[in-house]
């Protein structure tokens, strides 16, 4: 091998270099972990509970769709009927200058029974997580900041209602090709229910929500569906791909 | 040229014999579509010393008014001056010259009800459709929205916030149309056959006197499929063939041919 | 095999050829562009359920029913209520902007009183504490500024002053105060005027900007445009209301009360009569003082046109004729000549009142305050309510301890001792009892729509706290109650959660008398002495006398009101000659007590000899969006009384134009 042709392997190597940082050390420094502000079971309501989807993510009447449920709709099981009178008890507890929630830091037992008959769990995890809802927003009247794996962003107007509709069925029919955009399991495991065609899937079997996966840079999710994602469905089903049709 | 056919074509009809120029519309379309009140001094800016102010309101060559209303005059002396209002939305015309301009394609007319869409984050700010609007229904963003320390607690929901160096305009209130969809989709009605009055812009919505009447143009239920074809009904700057599918009324003579521009002995 | 330079180049090209084979260049390229699109200081939505909440809104001086929305309950827009007569789904400009004025860093943030020249918090309890001492120690020498006229809260305010032993309530001068004194006062009339817009055929605005400013402002124009009346505007300005009524009639503002008798001139010699005492001396002093030559020679309009109008009202099966302004005389002559015509004047009664000691609305609009003002009164303590006597007042407003209740800074609250923030009436229950022209009674309650973010009191309810501190028995704790009570009293469907609707039937107005030797004294057109006269005019988009521009309205405002921070008058190619200024020049306009600079701006529909200048501009306290712009025309008014009635009016205000 003369001197001049040597190159070959330093090249290999860079490139082989270049190829394991760009395949496995980039992709993940990418994304960061958040956890969902309260650890909410849909194992204990959907399970447990035998409560059903629609009754926290349902159609409203004007027919825009309530994704995340408020402390209203929570307040169906989880009521606090005297907020003040609970956070007067925490403050009893942690001192006029602590913070609410420092009361979470001590044993179940050392807190206010105002605060403690309010829990519904048995479970100590899920009483941990009730008390968590319950200390940080139900009792101070403030919403829980759920992270939405599939947010898009403000220019994005995308109608639940409009896809309510949408079957397997009827991709089958079609013929359309979602590869690349949706799991081929759930092509394949079809059921009533097509949310699993953008969201999470077997969200409703969690009893700890996945993590959010942000990105570093846009700081949205990693699931958070693609405009090509969206026009290549809306193209095979013969929808309008014109921009206002999801744009605002 | 070709014109891109719809089933349905949603029209305005303003009568500017009931227009009275009082700006609710103004103050209803900014606060429909989040454009932020005009703030000269910028709290972000730590290099305000060395930068010129924002722009002030009465400038109006750098204010956001997707609906703005003229004055027109009919030029006459006291006492037999007569004035008018004309409130202008963008025309959505069937024909654009904005359209066929835009190098990225950030503004198309596609979509069924034939409104011309400016979706914001593709947009270059290159201004090219501003020039080709003879309406001057289109506005570039010289400043990003900035609101006074608590006026953003809530913006509307219907109107994305535009940074500035984007071009943006009136969308017809767009989100309405989203909305009034989802409803009859709710209530098991068509959703493409939408009954008149189910969805209005927000200027239509607040006109005191009623001079504005929003609905599909194609719809013989709908009344502004009639107004439009009135023998008072016209349209601005016809003779340049855009085709404007927002039309004007109005029973004084001098006002429509304001409208279009026209020099006496001209052909039109 | 060394590590040279060549094996560093060879390994370069090779990690720069391998990035391409993986997702970093195109990933990354991707994603800084979607970043580019989430600037942190964009603004970002907030979705929830929508929600429109039914609410009363204040800022225009008759008050709009609105329709509050709001997204996951918070308020961002304001439109009109579909089910109230009074907006029909209309709104005005001002309160379209509801919601950004309420949400405006220029509100007030909580109570403050003036330690020398600057402002300290203080809490309720203490501004409560230290009013009581000041009234205490005022010994009935206290007043009552009120610019609300429509709320149950005058009441409140009133039967309060009424517990301190003092009488001393006043509204801000309106053209409802010159109605209620014309026609309650000076004729003996009962109840309200109202004005049949709905059922009229004809319809003569003798100055009323009927469509602009005046009155029950979206009502009318909502009637405007569903019905098919014919309307003429009489006035100086060929106003915003001109712009689409059939015929615009130029007649100088003080000239008012002789061109309305110049018409019923015409129309006693057709034989119409009324049956009131007075009638044979209303005859004579109309047939002799106001034939058709001497109406043209005292204000300019030729006998063809009252004749002509005349003919019109006579033809009309229902007309109307509807005055405006201070004038007490021009109000005088408009209800002789409505009840000459037996056409669409009505009478309004009042609702009954819920606070036994407050003052009935006739009797609130009694007083003068301009009057009162003039004659250097100086009151141990004033309440200023929803008010701004400081900016809207041509005189200087004196007292000894001010307090202002006032939602966001103005110029009266930067005057003040002690300034007592307001809820805005999104926040608060409050209501709007037939505001002055409509036709018939309408009441409207409303209830809070909006959650309180700052530390602010609804006023009647800090004054029925401090009639209990002062053992003053109003009847009422809270002010939720007075509503709730005077909902009941009206007969209308109230709920505490939506608020509240009545509407009632109207009279047939009757009077004693046709005011006949307040016209003979009154009517004559009185001018003052400068170059030209000034006829200043209102648009809701620039404010009103109690609200300053709203944060959307500047880019609404035409370059035909302000330039820059210069206000615009407008005259006639006539009167700039004469004045010796030309379009664009800036000119110094002074009168009365003060000055004002200003563009000129040509424009034919304006009197020759009359500037028309615009009321709302001029602030000196407030937010960017008021503050600066502009000059303040009630500071060049000229406040005179009117022979007869007495009435302070500014109409034949004059000004002398000096080119600057």
């Amino acid at each position: 091998m003369s001197g001049r042709c040597g190159g070959v392997l330093p090249f290999f190597l860079g490139f082989l270099l270049a190829c394991i940082v760009g395949w496995a050390v980039f992709p993940p420094l990418l994304y960061t972990d958040v956890e969902q502000p309260v650890r909410f079971s849909h194992k204990v309501h959907v399970e447990g509970q035998e409560m059903e989807c629609d009754s926290c993510h349902f159609f409203r009447d004007d027919g825009s769709y309530a994704g995340f449920p408020t402390n209203e709709q929570c307040a169906e099981c989880h009521a606090v009927d005297e907020p003040e009178a609970v956070v007067e008890a925490v403050r009893g507890v942690v001192g006029e200058d602590g913070k609410l929630e420092d009361i979470l830091k001590l044993p179940v037992d050392e807190m206010p029974e105002e605060l403690t008959e309010l829990v519904q769990s048995g479970d100590e995890a899920d009483v941990k997580a009730e008390l968590d809802y319950l200390v940080k927003y139900a009792i101070q009247g403030k919403e829980v900041p759920w992270l939405n794996y599939q947010a898009q962003p403000d220019n994005v107007l995308f109608s639940h209602k409009a896809h309510e509709g949408l079957t397997f069925e009827m991709l089958k029919e079609k013929h359309v090709d979602l590869s690349g955009i949706v799991d081929d399991a759930v092509m394949e495991q079809g059921g009533d229910y097509n949310c699993n065609l953008c969201h999470l899937k077997d969200i409703e079997k969690t009893d700890t929500p996945p993590a959010f996966q942000r990105n570093v840079l846009t700081t949205y999710s990693k699931i958070t569906m693609k405009m090509w994602q969206c026009e290549r469905c809306h193209a095979q089903m013969g929808q309008v791909n014109a921009c206002y049709v999801c744009h605002k | 040229m070709q014109t891109k056919e719809f089933k349905v074509k949603w029209g305005m009809v303003i009568d500017i014999d009931k227009c009275t120029g009082c700006g609710a519309c103004m103050v209803a379309c900014q606060v429909e579509n989040n454009i932020a009140p005009m703030t000269a001094k910028d709290p972000h800016n730590y290099v305000q010393a060395i930068t010129t102010d924002r722009d002030d309101a009465s400038n109006k060559l750098r204010t956001l008014t997707w609906m703005n209303v003229y004055e027109l005059s009919n030029g006459k002396s006291f006492p037999d001056h007569e004035v008018a209002y004309l409130p202008r939305p963008c025309m959505q015309c069937e024909n654009p010259a904005c359209v066929p301009v835009c190098p990225v394609v950030a503004t198309d007319k596609n979509e069924e009800g034939g409104i011309v869409s400016q979706i914001y984050p593709r947009c270059i700010g290159c201004r090219y459709c501003m020039a080709a609007c003879p309406y001057h229904a289109r506005y570039f963003n010289w400043w990003d929205p900035l609101y006074p320390v608590g006026m953003d607690k809530q913006l509307s929901p219907a109107a994305s916030p535009r940074p500035r160096g984007v071009v943006e305009k009136c969308s017809f209130c767009h989100t309405r149309f989203q909305q009034a969809k989802d409803l009859a989709r709710q209530n098991d009605e068509d959703p493409n056959n939408l009954p008149d009055g189910a969805y209005v812009t927000a200027c239509t919505e607040v006109c005191p006197t009623g001079a504005i009447t929003f609905g599909d143009l194609n719809n013989p239920e709908h009344a502004v499929h009639d107004l439009a074809k009135g023998p008072n009904a016209f349209r601005l700057l016809e003779k340049l063939g855009l085709h404007p599918q927002v039309y004007y009324v109005s029973k004084r003579e001098w006002v429509r041919k304001q409208g279009d521009n026209y020099k006496a002995g001209d052909k039109h | 095999m060394g590590f040279d330079r060549r094996t560093f180049i060879q390994a370069s090209v090779g990690v720069t050829v391998g990035i391409l084979f993986t997702p970093v260049p195109w990933k990354l390229a991707d994603d800084v562009s979607i970043w580019t699109q989430n600037w942190p200081w964009i603004p970002k939505l907030k979705y929830g359920e929508q929600l429109d909440k039914p609410a009363v809104s204040k800022l225009c001086d008759s008050g709009c029913a609105v329709n509050v929305r709001t997204v996951a309950g918070n308020a961002f827009g304001t439109e009109g209520n579909v089910d109230n007569p009074l907006s029909r789904g209309g709104i005005c400009p001002i309160c379209a902007n509801g919601v950004q004025v309420m949400n405006s860093p220029n509100r007030v943030k909580g109570p403050m009183k003036k330690v020398g020249d600057t402002f300290e918090p203080v809490t309720w309890d203490d501004a409560r504490a230290l009013l009581a001492d000041k009234l205490a120690a005022g010994g009935g020498k206290v007043a009552v500024i009120s610019g609300d006229q429509t709320g149950t809260a005058n009441e409140v305010f009133s039967g309060f002053l009424a517990g301190l032993g003092s009488e001393d309530f006043f509204q801000m001068p309106c053209d409802m105060q010159a109605a209620s004194r014309a026609y309650n006062g000076v004729m003996g009339g009962a109840g309200q005027v109202g004005y049949d817009l709905e059922n009229a055929d004809y319809v003569l605005l003798a100055g009323a900007d009927a469509f602009e400013s005046w009155g029950p402002t979206v009502s009318n124009m909502k009637t405007f445009s569903a019905t098919a009346a014919k309307y003429v505007f009489a006035g100086p300005v060929q106003t915003r209301t001109a712009s689409v009524t059939a015929r615009w009639v130029p007649v100088p503002e003080e000239g008012m009360a002789a061109f309305i008798l110049g018409i019923a001139h015409h129309v006693l010699k057709a034989g119409k009569s009324v049956a009131a005492a007075d009638f044979a001396k209303f005859r004579s002093v109309v047939m002799d003082g106001f034939s058709p030559a001497k109406v043209e020679a005292a204000i300019g309009v030729k006998s063809a046109v009252t004749a002509a109008l005349a003919q019109d009202l006579l033809a009309a099966s229902k007309p109307v004729v509807v005055p405006s302004g201070l004038s007490v005389a021009a109000a005088n002559a408009a209800f002789a000549l409505n009840l000459l015509l037996d056409g669409g004047m009505v009478s309004v009664p009042e609702f009954p009142k819920v606070i036994d000691s407050a003052l009935s609305v006739s009797q609130r609009m009694e007083k003068d305050l301009l009057a009162w003002v003039n004659k250097g009164s100086n009151p141990a303590v004033a309440l200023v309510y929803e008010a701004n006597p400081v900016y809207a007042l041509p005189e200087e407003f004196k007292a000894g301890f001010l307090v202002s209740f006032s939602s966001v800074w103005d110029e009266t609250s930067e005057k003040a001792d002690l300034v007592l923030p307001a809820t805005f009436t999104y926040e608060r229950f409050d209501d709007i009892q037939s505001p002055y022209g409509i036709a018939k009674p309408v009441y409207t309650a409303g209830v809070p729509v909006s959650r309180k973010f700052l530390d602010v009191m609804t006023p009647a309810d800090f004054i029925l706290g401090l009639a209990a501190k002062m053992d003053i028995d109003l009847g009422f704790e809270t002010f939720a109650e007075v509503i709730a009570a005077k909902a009941e009293a009206v007969g209308a469907d109230y709920d505490e959660e939506v608020g509240g609707f009545f509407e009632g039937e109207t009279v047939v107005p009757e009077v004693a008398t046709l005011g006949a030797s307040v016209l003979a004294r009154g009517a004559a057109p009185v001018r003052g002495t400068g170059a030209v006269s000034l006829a200043p005019y209102s648009q809701l988009i620039i404010g009103s006398q109690n609200v300053a521009t709203t944060p959307n309205a500047p880019c609404v405002i035409s370059n035909n009101q302000l330039v820059g921070t210069t206000m615009v008058v407008m005259m006639s190619g006539m009167t700039a000659q004469k004045l010796g200024v030309a379009a664009g020049d800036k000119v110094k306009l002074s009168g009365g007590n003060g000055e004002a600079t200003a563009l000129v701006k040509l424009n034919e529909g304006v009197l020759p000899g009359v500037v028309a200048a615009p009321f709302g501009f001029g602030h000196t306290v407030g937010d960017e969006f008021s503050k600066g712009k502009g000059d303040n025309v009630y500071k060049i008014l000229t406040v005179r009384f009117e022979a007869a009635t007495g009435a302070s009016v500014w109409n034949g205000s004059t000004v002398n134009v000096a080119k600057m």
